[in-house]
């Protein structure tokens, strides 16, 4: 599904991620987890064709990734993306922007079958009171909510695309409620099931380890560790990228993390307030 | 995937039937304004006459109205129907593409480069044209502005061209640029112009249709119907961009080629207009605005919507502009930016009031 060889990434100048290498067999659930700033969005922008390659090969189902860049129609007919940036609010309503996602499929012609496949899409995430709401109105995790709930319908029947569908999430769950996080991670575990291949740049390491099948661990724009969650994520990794002393504890077969601030601090230690505050 | 059982049975119909039938009604005043433009004028004509007139049906109207409404009236109104119709539309499309609301045919050097080529000529045409080629003014005086609306657009669009993308922000910042370099070019064509060239320039700059006529009609349509034909067939993926360019791109528009094609398209369909009427301000600013604000953000409804409003409101301009002093007139592009400055400004302070809760 995914085949990255060497992938190496500049942006002004400046290296972002260097000897890259991986690949994702089509059907699974890859987290992408690593420190603020090691990659991880570029990564997944490097793999949508946002952002220009320097040097490597990245291959999507197996054809080199400049065959689908200069493919837009044909791409969106089997990938979708959920940006970390969410677009600015605009006057359309979620149904109207979920509608959206069906374009690839439709050109842009009201199907029945796409309305009620929308509108299934927006009740999946737990969004169908806002559906004739308009976006501006919206919170940032409703927002979120309802371009997921797009991405879905974009990717939902492949249509005439024979390729099996491939989901980008850049911290698509980062503005959510525990409740909607959970509710996404399942769904994307339902579109595992199926056969759809979710890519998804994600914090939270618990939900790494128990969600994902393969998980990619980025430290200062290299691959740290790729592969299983227990061993890509084992304490020695995560003290390497974070820095940070961690432990996997399993509670009910949920592995949960205890992690604290390694014993020697990289970073300064928090600020010491003397002074009681005064408003002035 | 999961196939939720919550789905209802049978989904409320869509508003798109409504909004249908709101942009059909734009029609109305723009059929009304259309029929006063031919009656009013220094010379008022009933009516029964002016129908009779257009149409050759029922009692006949005099010779002179007659040909009052058909040559002189009809192609006028024509003509700034079209105008309104390509500015509106030029507007909608740059609105779209920046997703700036504040985009509009002047905002890429359209209005400024016209200027410079209009003063230009206005001013040094008389060493170019030689002796008894006075029929060679009509041409100069459409296609100086032209040519220097052409320009200053291009210039605009490429110097914005990053690593073969559109960056929105230096293209904003290099119109603005064009524009004051323009300004300082005008300005000093105005400094060697005497005073019958500066009253020239002046009135071109103010917009009129006063050299509206069937030849110039037959010269736009064209134009516009490709204009109009191009926007529509680029209506979702207008609808895509304002999503965001790379959401746009993900969904199989491709981005690059639209923005392209109709930057240069609207720099093409607006810089006609200025080069045949001067310019012509607001239109394209306020046209898409006051369209969403009545059939909503949907560039399938906001095209055919913002060409019926656009020529409309020009066509009413211009029956202002005609009757408001008796036996004279006014330069239109005074009257639209008259009436459109503070309507805007209106528009700003509303949603203004909305952001703030107090509306």
């Amino acid at each position: 599904m995914i085949k990255v060889d060497g992938l190496h990434v500049e942006r002004s100048g400046r290296t972002i991620l260097t000897d890259i290498n991986f690949t994702v067999a089509a059907g699974s659930f890859v987290a992408v987890v690593g420190p603020n700033g090691s990659g991880k969005s570029t990564l997944l922008k490097a793999l949508t064709g946002e952002v220009g390659i320097a040097a490597g090969d990245v291959e999507l189902q197996g054809q080199p990734l400049s065959y689908w860049v200069r493919r837009p129609r044909a791409s969106a007919r089997w990938r979708a993306v959920v940006a970390q940036t969410l677009p600015v609010p605009i006057a359309f309503t979620a149904l109207d922007i979920v509608l959206m996602g069906r374009t690839p499929h439709n050109q842009g012609k009201l199907r029945r079958e796409d309305l009620e496949m929308c509108r299934r899409m927006l009740v999946q995430m737990e969004a169908e009171h806002l559906s004739d709401r308009r976006m501006e109105t919206f919170s940032g995790g409703e927002r979120q909510r309802v371009h997921i709930a797009r991405a879905l319908a974009q990717i939902h029947e492949r249509g005439v695309s024979p390729q099996a569908p491939l989901l980008f999430l850049d911290e698509a769950t980062a503005n959510l409620d525990i409740l909607h996080q959970l509710r996404v991670l399942e769904i994307a575990t339902e579109l595992k099931r199926s056969g759809a291949t979710v890519f998804f740049v994600i914090h939270d390491l618990g939900q790494a380890m128990r969600f994902a099948d393969q998980v990619l661990l980025l430290e200062n724009g290299k691959l740290l560790a790729s592969g299983d969650p227990r061993a890509a994520l084992s304490s020695a990794n995560i003290e390497q990228a974070f820095h940070v002393q961690a432990e996997w504890v399993s509670h009910n077969g949920v592995e949960l993390l205890s992690s604290k601030l390694s014993k020697a601090p990289l970073l300064p230690s928090p600020p010491q307030l003397n002074k009681t505050y005064e408003p002035s | 995937m999961a196939q939720s059982s919550t789905a209802t049975d049978q989904p409320p119909p869509r508003p798109s039937t409504r909004r249908g039938l709101r942009v059909a009604l734009l029609i109305v005043p723009l059929l009304v304004g259309a029929f006063f433009s031919c009656g009013l004028g220094d010379k008022t004509i009933s009516a029964s006459d002016v129908f009779s007139a257009l149409t050759g049906i029922g009692p006949s109207a005099s010779e002179i109205d007659t040909m009052i409404v058909r040559d002189i009236r009809l192609p006028r109104m024509l003509c700034a129907a079209l105008t309104g119709c390509l500015l509106a539309l030029a507007g909608t499309a740059l609105q779209a593409i920046f997703r700036n609301p504040l985009a509009d045919p002047q905002l890429i050097g359209v209005s400024a480069g016209g200027a410079v080529g209009a003063i230009i000529f206005i001013v040094f045409g008389a060493l170019l044209i030689p002796q008894g080629w006075v029929w060679l003014n009509t041409f100069g005086l459409i296609g100086f502005p032209m040519v220097g609306a052409a320009v200053t657009s291009f210039i605009v669009y490429h110097i914005s061209q990053v690593q073969g993308r559109t960056r929105v922000g230096t293209l904003l910042l290099s119109g603005i640029a064009m524009n004051s370099i323009a300004g300082a070019v005008t300005g000093y064509a105005i400094f060697f112009a005497n005073d019958d060239q500066l009253r020239d320039f002046t009135f071109w700059s103010l917009g009129s249709f006063a050299s509206a006529t069937w030849r110039v009609w037959f010269l736009l349509i064209p134009v516009s119907l490709v204009f109009t034909l191009l926007l529509w067939r680029c209506r979702q993926s207008l609808n895509l961009l304002l999503l965001g360019e790379f959401e746009a791109l993900h969904l199989g528009v491709p981005v690059e080629r639209v923005r392209r094609v109709l930057i240069l398209s609207s720099a093409a369909a607006a810089g006609l207009t200025v080069s045949f009427f001067g310019m012509i301000m607001f239109v394209g600013l306020v046209t898409p605005h006051l369209c969403r604000l009545f059939v909503g953000p949907d560039h399938r409804y906001l095209i055919p919507g913002s060409a019926l409003l656009g020529a409309t409101l020009l066509i009413t301009a211009d029956l202002f502009a005609r009757i408001v002093v008796p036996y004279s007139e006014l330069p239109v592009g005074v009257l639209t930016a008259t009436v459109g400055g503070p309507f805007f400004l209106l528009l700003i302070y509303r949603s203004k009031l909305r952001e703030d809760g107090a509306l």
